[in-house]
């Protein structure tokens, strides 16, 4: 079973990145930690290995051609509506039929305020056409007076999306994510980040309704992808029969039968075995206490 | 107005030919404070003075002649109006206000406060520098500095002597507040005692002054300076030959610094040829264009733009507390300053209470020095109180926190200093010290009063390691 | 012993300060500098200019027995909302910068001045008119966030819409100095101030940041420098070098040390 769900990770993410099934959105988010360029770049490489791909992309953070052959357009000299016609100058009329996918990129869609975000998307988005957007989750974002019940944006682009990838880095064991989000609220950048391994989340929505997700760690460098599991650490305090095999000739394993009856019983000291109800010493080092901790017979209490 | 007159007045009533014991610079050799010292109660011994000078000399000399120095000389000296830029604009060399700062030989003019002077390490604030002094609390230290600040530059504008030219400097209020000038304090004059053989030595010189109409002017001079001096001991350089240069040089600084009497009035008050107001209750191009009039109109004199009580709500409008109302303001101030970086320097102070640390931290960085009052609360001072039962005049009043320092933070040094410095405010001085919990006072305190038994010792300690703590947070806790 | 310790600065993996690959290709970099109030960046900047005018940071790299590395030959603005032309003129005259390598646009003197009663987008655009359109240029940016205090209604997207992604597209390099501010703000003001700071991460390729001791003030040590890789894709054949520096800066002389 659990083969089962990691092959379909890396299975259902590969159909994802290479736009196989028709997603009208898919959702990024990313951070300063790990910025989505590495997951943008790796989108179109399987996709344009798997099928023949047009892609626009609309910048409005580089002014840099990106590594990959589109049509590039720097979303600032433009106002909104401007903006979403000339996007569309790239883009077939719904009426024509094309059999080649057409994938709108758009950098960071923080830019375009929240109100205007659906609109925005309604008048891209066609059969033809995926839109592929980055949202940077760490940026601080005013509210609105006006529109103070309408969702934040990135609720907004949550509820629409078909696909969320969220980007995260892959953190070493020196660092834990406390730390990591510390240092960025003090928007300090600590190094190491920004690399091309990384982790995602992916969260699929299916046409049944059912919403799938998945962890997994993406080798931009080599095209590779590894489910993580995020269970690790439970299983290990726990004593299976398995451990207590091979060890002895004795038979240490009980069957499930015995196991039952076991803990079926209740130990007769059960109200004691709480230590709370008084009655324990309670020990406080003092100066003048000589404890030497290398004695095993040296006892505190 | 006629300097005559006032010169009359100072002569007759407010000159002290002494420096005051115990307000000693820092920098000065140990001995040299005995000689201050000895010189002080004993009006003759002008050869221990004369002597120091001497070896102090020559380092004065290397100070002056810093190619910086000679530059501006070069620029400027005789003919102020120079036609060329508003920028080449300089003060007079022999400005009495002005000094090289000992760091950066930087043209420095003192603050009114020796202490803080030292403390901002240039022995004043450079000029073309701006600093603010933030204050928590509803005291009013900061108003103290303010003051002492703005006095400073009356003493210099109405110094006399041969070098330099009096009417030399002019000062700009920014507040709606025009009784600021009455509320200047005096210059010290001494102790009660000292004041009494200041005029004996008055009459004196005066005999001195009507027989040596050549020694007139020096002998004078030499009375009007009252406080602290620079290199101890010049007080005795009317003693010296006139032909000797380096008695010139000494007396360069000799105005530089003043010690004041915050519970003495300043007499007479500034004038309006000494100070200007401009209202804050205005928009701000009016402000900064009004500012700049003035400092056109007195060119070739020190302007020292001051601010007392920034973003007061009973003289701000909340407006001002926007960023687009109060930091404009500021910007254009600080355009003003560096413009005119050669003859200006601006002083603000504000309650640190009243505004958020957004706001706080954008007002800061308009300015090139940053300094923070922390006033000790009851419970601290109760504390200190008690700890210094014996030298009562050793209580500090709070901490000085140092955030920026003028041109050594700009470039890129780091002085932020936290409850590094204590301050207290005195009568005659305001003194900034390093900052030290009492340690032996307690224990002695406590084993003459009470046999200090253990248990109460272990009391004291407990209270230092609360102080302790107290010291590293930026507040006192309350509960202390 | 002090010797050995000391480092050179070194931002990109060809050790240098400003790599000659950023001037390769046609593209446009940002590097941001982000420092504390208390540590002013004002000795990073001259290294830089150091480093582009004179091939060398005199001021602290020691090892200056490889001849110096091609020197950046382009025009140099440094664009100031703190420092005046003066300023700058006596600080690089110093450290024997050729006054006629760089120039310089005050937008600090009689700013406020000459700008009241102006909508924001009109001096928005007469500061960009200021600033030479040059290509293969560096431009230099001085807190440009001072903007969102004096322009009343001035959002973060706006500034960096109109000013900093036009000032981008006329240079090669573009480095901008911000203040080091938490991303956690309360007040409107702040937020849009530290979306600033975090807008012009994303977009930068180097986060170069200035922050002092954690521990508290150490009598030789100023504070700690951190070189970071930036949000943006990095196209160029150069990588960041990310490092941690502890430096110390008296007297005019900066000194590094790795952490």
């Amino acid at each position: 079973m659990m083969l089962n769900t990691t092959q379909n990770a890396t299975v259902l993410l590969k159909r994802v990145l290479s736009l196989s099934d028709f997603s009208p959105l898919i959702l990024c988010i990313d951070g300063i930690a790990q910025m989505a360029n590495k997951l943008i770049d790796e989108l179109v490489f399987t996709a344009q290995n798997a099928s023949d791909v047009r892609i626009v992309y609309v910048s409005f953070e580089t002014l840099n051609y990106p590594n990959f052959e589109c049509d590039f357009i720097i979303a600032d000299s433009f106002e909104l509506e401007k903006l979403i016609e000339q996007i569309k100058s790239f883009l077939p009329t719904p009426q024509e039929s094309i059999t080649s996918k057409h994938l709108v990129i758009l950098d960071a869609i923080n830019s375009i305020p929240t109100t205007m975000i659906s609109h925005f998307i309604a008048s891209i988005a066609s059969r033809h056409t995926s839109l592929l957007a980055v949202f940077h989750s760490d940026l601080p974002e005013l509210p609105s007076p006006h529109t103070e019940h309408y969702p934040s944006s990135q609720e907004l682009l949550s509820f629409m999306a078909t696909s969320i990838i969220e980007v995260h880095p892959k953190i070493s064991h020196t660092s834990t994510n406390d730390q990591l989000k510390e240092q960025i609220s003090k928007s300090l950048i600590p190094r190491g980040l920004n690399n091309d391994i990384f982790e995602i989340t992916l969260t699929n929505r299916r046409k049944s309704g059912r919403s799938l997700v998945y962890s997994l760690e993406i080798d931009a460098k080599k095209h590779v992808y590894e489910p993580v599991s995020r269970n690790d650490g439970d299983n290990e305090t726990g004593e299976t029969p398995e451990m207590l095999q091979d060890l002895t000739t004795f038979n240490l394993s009980t069957s499930a039968k015995q196991k039952l009856a076991k803990e079926q019983v209740d130990l007769p000291f059960l109200e004691a075995q709480s230590f709370n109800t008084g009655g324990a010493i309670v020990y406080q080092f003092e100066k003048d206490d000589d404890y030497d901790e290398e004695d095993p017979f040296e006892d505190p209490f | 107005m006629s300097f005559r007159r006032r010169g009359e007045v100072l002569n007759g009533r407010e000159g002290s030919p002494r420096t005051i014991p115990g307000r000693v610079p820092t920098g000065a050799p140990r001995n040299a404070r005995n000689g201050s010292l000895q010189s002080s109660k004993n009006e003759i011994t002008h050869d221990v003075g004369h002597s120091q000078e001497n070896r102090v000399n020559p380092m004065r000399r290397g100070l002056l002649s810093s190619p910086i120095n000679s530059m501006a000389a070069l620029n400027i000296g005789n003919n102020p109006r120079t036609p060329n830029i508003r920028n080449i604009e300089t003060l007079d060399m022999n400005h009495p206000g002005i000094r090289p700062s000992p760091a950066s030989s930087q043209q420095t003019t003192s603050t009114g406060s020796f202490d803080l002077d030292r403390v901002l390490g240039h022995m004043g604030l450079p000029l073309g520098n701006s600093m603010i002094i933030k204050e928590q609390g509803t005291t009013e230290f900061s108003a103290v500095l303010c003051k002492l600040f703005a006095a400073q530059g009356i003493m210099h504008t109405r110094v006399e002597n041969l070098s330099s030219r009096s009417d030399n400097t002019h000062l700009c209020v920014i507040s709606a507040n025009q009784g600021f000038s009455k509320e200047l304090p005096g210059v010290y004059k001494g102790s009660s005692k000292d004041i009494k053989k200041t005029r004996i030595a008055e009459e004196q010189s005066k005999v001195t002054v009507q027989n040596l109409s050549e020694q007139a002017a020096p002998t004078r001079y030499n009375d009007l300076k009252i406080a602290w001096r620079y290199k101890l001991g010049d007080e005795n350089s009317s003693q010296q030959p006139k032909d000797n240069e380096s008695s010139m040089m000494e007396t360069e600084y000799k105005d530089y610094n003043h010690q004041f009497n915050i519970t003495s009035r300043m007499v007479p008050a500034p004038t309006p040829s000494e100070i200007s107001y401009v209202t804050p209750h205005q928009p701000t191009q009016g402000i900064l264009s009004q500012l700049e009039q003035i400092i056109k109109k007195h060119d070739n004199k020190l302007i020292r733009l001051i601010i007392p009580s920034l973003l007061h709500p009973a003289t701000y409008p909340p407006t001002s507390f926007r960023l687009s109302g109060i930091i404009p303001l500021l910007h254009g101030i600080r355009s003003l300053v560096k413009k005119y970086e050669n003859r200006c320097v601006l002083l603000a102070t504000m309650s640190s209470d009243l505004v958020d640390d957004f706001l706080l931290c954008e007002v800061e960085s308009m300015f090139d020095a940053v300094i923070d009052l922390e006033p000790f609360s009851q419970e601290m001072l109760q504390f200190l109180e008690k700890a210094y039962k014996s030298q009562p005049n050793k209580v500090q009043h709070g901490l000085l926190h140092i955030s920026k320092l003028p041109i050594f933070s700009e470039r890129g040094e780091m002085h932020e200093m936290r409850s590094h410095y204590a301050f207290k405010n005195g009568r005659k001085k305001f003194a900034i010290e390093e900052w030290d919990i009492p340690v032996a006072d307690v224990d002695d305190s406590d084993k003459e009063n009470s046999s200090a038994l253990p248990h109460g010792h272990e009391h004291a300690n407990k209270g230092m390691c609360e102080s302790t703590e107290s010291r590293s947070s930026t507040n006192i806790s309350i509960d202390f | 012993m002090t010797n050995v310790q000391r480092q050179d600065l070194v931002v990109f993996d060809d050790n240098s300060v400003i790599s000659s690959a950023l001037f390769s290709k046609e593209t446009h970099s940002l590097i941001s500098i982000a420092s504390a109030p208390v540590t002013s960046p004002f000795w990073l900047i001259s290294a830089i200019m150091e480093d582009l005018t004179l091939g060398v940071s005199n001021s602290f790299n020691e090892t200056t027995e490889s001849p110096p590395a091609k020197k950046y030959l382009g025009p140099i603005t440094l664009v100031s909302f703190i420092h005046n032309a003066k300023y700058f003129a006596n600080a690089f005259s110093k450290i024997k910068i050729p006054p006629s390598s760089y120039k310089v646009v005050d937008l600090l003197t009689d700013f406020v001045l000459k700008n009241s009663g102006m909508p924001n987008h009109k001096v928005l655009s007469n500061i960009l008119k200021s600033i030479p359109d040059n290509q293969s240029s560096v431009i230099i940016l001085e807190q440009p966030e001072i903007l969102l205090s004096l322009l009343d209604g001035l959002t973060s997207d706006d500034l960096h819409r109109k000013l900093i992604n036009p000032v981008m597209r006329r240079c090669k390099l573009l480095v901008v100095t911000t203040k080091l501010r938490s991303l956690i703000q309360e007040t409107k003001d702040g937020i849009e101030a530290s979306r600033f700071t975090a807008c012009t991460y994303y977009k930068s390729m180097a986060i170069l940041s200035l922050r002092p001791l954690e521990t508290g003030r150490a009598k030789d040590v100023t504070g700690c420098l951190r070189i970071t890789r930036g949000g943006s894709a990095n196209t160029l054949d150069c990588q960041v070098q990310e490092n941690e520096y502890l430096y110390f800066n008296q007297k005019e002389n900066t000194r590094l040390f790795y952490r």
